[in-house]
């Protein structure tokens, strides 16, 4: 039994449309993880790999001890992506029936009662589902198979407040099992403040931060001010971003707070700050990237 | 437990078991509720209530028995007498101050708290 439920190595992935490149990361069991970063930047590709739907070009990628992909492996992960694996014709009560079979560890009676619990209505055909029903179904689901980890992508999009805060008190009862983990991605920073342990940021296919949620606000402040930055501040800040009428803002690691003069404003960093900087950072190292390339 | 009032929330969980501790609420033995019991109750995330009853060990409040729990350790008297009297002396701070700014005559201020106390 290792500590980690997911471990990935020196990944990359390359298609027509995405990329990833040297992805080195891990999912701690036990804890919330949260994927986060601009559309586009990788997420999906990152949780389609963890899930064995991509296969990597370099690298491995090990879930639960095992590579990606194999079935012992897959019957032993809960996945909600964004399009439901039930046929629209089906009706919602005869989905574990259908699909029940397809894992070892299926509970229908569990699935039931979740069905029951997300007030979903069991004569509906799945098409005719709103999207939260859609998500709880779905979500319902990946719980029935019993999993030890469970991966969600971009779950809470197009959920209103209600229904996300239904979704992250599920999750958080997931939990209750020390031997569950949750890998979820989201392109809302505020969901990541109340539900997960962990952020990964990700952003143009590769790892842009990572670490546990807590360290991140003790480790990281931010810097707000306009003129020229001295050298030294300017090579200490993380993914400088300027506005239009000379202001800039940087994110600075807490112990760098002496680098700047006494008219800039530093602040605590929140997540979202954190986010915004490390994406910057990693816009700015692709762009120079692409230059040398062309 | 407010997520508004500016204090962070490892902090709150921090300040309110150990105001059950040092009042008596929580004896000597008795378990904390389970991490993620906690975390689930009260919406936070698991590292939030994980750095409240480790900071919490470390002031040698509670005891991690693993396997078990977080487990309230032996109180004190004199340290939790101390701490007692200290959360008195704030609340009176914070009172004294919101009343002078109010322009509270202190005889007003005196008739409230013995309203107040008596009404417990």
């Amino acid at each position: 039994m290792t500590d980690d439920a997911v471990v990935i190595r020196q990944l990359s992935i390359r298609r027509d449309s995405f990329a990833l490149r040297d992805v080195d990361l891990s999912v701690p069991t036990g804890y919330v993880t949260g994927l986060v970063g601009p559309n586009g930047a990788g997420k999906t590709t990152l949780l389609k790999s963890v899930l064995g739907l991509l296969a990597p070009d370099t690298g491995d990628v090990t879930v639960l001890g095992d590579a990606a992909g194999g079935d012992a492996v897959n019957n032993r992960v809960g996945v909600v992506l964004d399009r439901i694996s039930a046929a629209p014709e089906w009706r919602v009560r005869s989905v574990g029936r259908r699909i029940g079979r397809l894992y070892h560890r299926w509970d229908e009676t569990f699935f039931r009662t979740l069905v029951a619990r997300f007030g979903l209505p069991e004569r509906n055909r799945v098409d005719a589902l709103s999207r939260g029903q859609t998500v709880k179904l779905s979500l319902a689901m990946a719980l029935a198979r019993r999993p030890e980890l469970l991966v969600l992508d971009e779950p809470t999009s197009g959920l209103d407040p209600v229904a996300r805060r239904e979704l992250a008190d599920i999750v958080r009862e997931f939990m209750l099992d020390p031997g569950h983990t949750v890998l979820f991605s989201t392109h809302i920073t505020a969901e990541l403040d109340d539900l997960a342990d962990r952020i990964i940021v990700v952003n143009d296919g590769t790892v842009a931060y990572d670490g546990m949620l807590h360290e991140l606000h003790e480790r990281f402040a931010v810097a707000r001010g306009s003129g020229a930055l001295s050298e030294r501040a300017r090579a200490s800040g993380i993914g400088l971003l300027s506005d239009s009428s000379g202001g800039y803002e940087v994110l600075i690691r807490s112990a760098d707070t002496a680098l700047f003069d006494a008219d800039v404003v530093i602040d605590d960093a929140s997540t979202d700050d954190v986010v915004v900087h490390f994406a910057e950072q990693a816009r700015v190292r692709g762009d120079q990237r692409g230059l040398v390339r062309a | 437990m407010s997520t508004t009032s500016g204090v962070p929330l490892y902090e709150q969980i921090k300040t309110q078991v150990r105001a059950a501790i040092h009042g008596g609420d929580l004896r000597d033995g008795a378990l904390l509720p389970s991490l993620r019991q906690l975390a689930a109750q009260l919406r936070v995330s698991i590292i939030t209530v994980t750095r409240a009853y480790n900071d919490l060990v470390a002031e040698g409040l509670v005891a991690n028995e693993h396997g078990r729990g977080f487990a309230v350790l032996p109180v004190d008297r004199a340290v939790a007498t101390a701490a007692l009297q200290e959360r008195v002396d704030r609340g009176i701070d914070e009172v004294v101050t919101a009343a002078r700014a109010a322009q509270v005559s202190r005889d007003d201020l005196l008739r409230r708290v013995e309203r107040q106390w008596n009404q417990e």
